[in-house]
């Protein structure tokens, strides 16, 4: 039997920046693997201090009292892909909290509806106003406003939506698709959203990158994750803990579960 | 060659420490091997006691820990008048803290100002104690085809102005291109498969946590002659290697014999020629195949065995 691999991020086993920096993530996926799992493990590490529904590990779930809480920061998801009734099914039933326990340390944002905005800065206020001063935020998806606001460029997405955002959270996970990254922009839409995630890849201290196999399709891999180091060098050079641990894992999503293994 | 009677090496350190003033660093990077993780390491390492750092960040919130002043940029993304003020008031207060520093005055990623105010900004912030020093991110920069350009209901389309990245490399007295260590990264094969995995933003391991990268000076100097000089940096042991650049020639290994024969390129270069002798050729494995001739014939499950064959096999 094949072992099964903890997900590590940095050098003290943790999956999220555990510094008192401000660090910004950035996972990338594209279609065909969903992060869905991922963020689930990372709402998981930041509620339970562990991510339980990776490798079959919900049964030690007993373990974790609702009472005891790693830490007391909480974790808000924003998402311009998915809608509350989405978010409330898929996410957090899954997670299975105790509903008071949930209030106060998930958020959930449903930007959907914020898409026709005119100003970014209502977004920002928004999730601000819904966070209930969690530390950690996923932000799903914000490079669709790209094409939703016409007038929008990368710059302006980065300065006026990640930056203010960057700024009032510890941690923020950017999640963005790769579908639309061309390697030979055609268009100047294309060429802005390269920009967008190339420049929050410079701001960011880890890339977790979901892809499919590359050779098609098998019965017991979905697909991959790598782990590698982002642009931003982090500050403190002696502390070696919050170094990035670069790694390739085969993961195999299933019903309730998903299984990691090492490459 | 007048440029082989000094080494390369300690210009580069002069450069870095700042002992040889030049008023406009412009350093280029991308996602494969970025500035904050290789570069701007090394000006840290090589400053004296009377330089200050001021940090301009568009990107990052945290302080580096070799910073003297650090500015969030993004406080003042509504107008860049407003953030060279504030640029130019710290400059003068870290003046009347030390009179005698230089000041490096780093802009992390440049690309956010707008290029028609770029040159504006490089004028108001120079004075002669102040380097600045720009990062671009070069994949920053795309080609877009299929723009029209050209006067449109009598304006002038913004494509028409040279980008910043055009701007700076032509103002610039340095320019220092960040590229990654391929040849002494284990996971990727050569430059062309870490293109291929870069342009689908599919990073392999080891690109910017790698100890080593490499660099590429181009040194103005005030006669007008530009010099070029590739290094290896190590970051851990603060190493510049100059790397000599091959002989395109010598890589081709051209055969004379072919000169002037035809308008087409019948040479080999080293690559193609390491790629043509891994090839396995078919017949060598033929030749390998002992039976010597023989029809060799399994019989299968579904294969129906013709008892009234007269020609058949004998076993």
């Amino acid at each position: 039997m094949v072992q099964k691999q903890d997900l590590i991020v940095f050098q003290d086993f943790s999956i999220l920046p555990n510094n008192n920096l401000k660090n910004l993530v950035l996972l990338t996926y594209s279609l065909g693997t969903s992060p869905a799992w991922l963020i689930q493990a990372l709402l998981e590490a930041v509620i339970f201090g562990e991510a339980l529904s990776l490798n079959e590990r919900s049964g030690e779930r007993a373990g974790f009292s609702n009472d005891i809480n790693s830490n007391d920061t909480g974790i808000t998801l924003a998402s311009f892909v998915h809608n509350q009734d989405y978010m409330e099914k898929h996410i957090f039933n899954k997670l299975k909290v105790q509903k008071t326990k949930s209030e106060k340390e998930l958020k959930m944002v449903d930007l959907t509806t914020s898409l026709q905005i005119e100003k970014l800065s209502l977004i920002v206020e928004k999730i601000i106003e819904n966070s209930n001063n969690t530390k950690t935020l996923i932000l799903e998806q914000p490079e669709i406003l790209l094409a939703t606001m016409s007038s929008l460029d990368a710059n302006a997405l980065n300065q006026q939506l990640v930056d203010p955002l960057f700024e009032a959270f510890d941690t923020v996970v950017v999640v963005s698709n790769l579908d639309f990254y061309s390697p030979f922009p055609r268009s100047s839409k294309d060429l802005q959203f390269n920009k967008f995630v190339q420049n929050v890849f410079y701001k960011s201290l880890v890339n977790l990158n979901i892809k499919p196999l590359s050779t098609g399709r098998a019965n017991d891999v979905t697909g991959t994750l790598s782990i590698v180091k982002g642009g931003d060098s982090g500050v403190n050079t002696n502390d070696k803990s919050q170094n990035v641990v670069e790694n390739e894992y085969l993961f195999f999503t299933q019903r309730e579960t998903t299984k990691l293994f090492y490459r | 060659m007048a440029s082989s009677t000094h080494n390369p090496s300690v210009l580069l350190k002069r450069l870095l420490s700042l002992k040889d003033p030049s008023p406009l660093y412009l350093i280029t990077d991308t996602i494969a091997h970025t500035a904050k993780n290789s570069i701007l390491n090394e000006f840290a390492f090589q400053s004296v006691s009377d330089l200050d750092i001021l940090y301009v960040s568009f990107e990052t919130l945290n302080k580096p820990h070799y910073v003297s002043d650090f500015v969030r940029a993004s406080q003042y993304f509504q107008s860049s008048q407003t953030l060279v003020a504030e640029v130019q008031a710290r400059i003068k207060l870290l003046h009347a803290k030390n009179p005698n520093a230089i000041i490096l005055c780093v802009f992390d990623n440049i690309g956010y100002i707008d290029s028609s105010e770029v040159a504006k900004i490089v004028q108001m912030l120079a004075e002669p104690r102040v380097s600045l020093c720009a990062i671009y991110h070069r994949d920053n920069l795309g080609h877009v085809e299929s723009q029209p350009t050209g006067l449109k209901d009598g304006i002038l389309p913004q494509n028409v102005y040279p980008s910043t990245y055009d701007l700076l490399k032509y103002i610039a007295t340095n320019v220092l291109e960040v590229y990654p260590d391929v040849s002494s990264n284990k996971n990727i094969e050569d430059e062309e498969e870490l293109e291929s995995l870069v342009s689908r933003f599919s990073l392999p391991k080891g690109l910017n946590n790698l100890h080593s990268y490499e660099l590429r000076l181009i040194n103005r100097r005030k006669s007008g002659r530009s010099l070029k000089f590739d290094f290896i940096v190590n970051t851990e042991t603060h190493e510049y290697v100059h790397k000599i650049a091959k002989d395109l020639s010598s890589e081709d290994a051209s055969d004379p014999s072919f000169q002037g024969l035809t308008t087409f390129n019948l040479n080999t270069t080293t690559k193609q020629k390491h790629a043509k002798d891994q090839v396995d050729l078919p017949f060598l494995e033929a030749q390998s195949f002992n039976t010597g001739g023989a029809i060799v014939y399994e019989f299968e499950k579904d294969d129906d065995y013709d008892e009234e064959d007269p020609f058949e096999d004998p076993f």
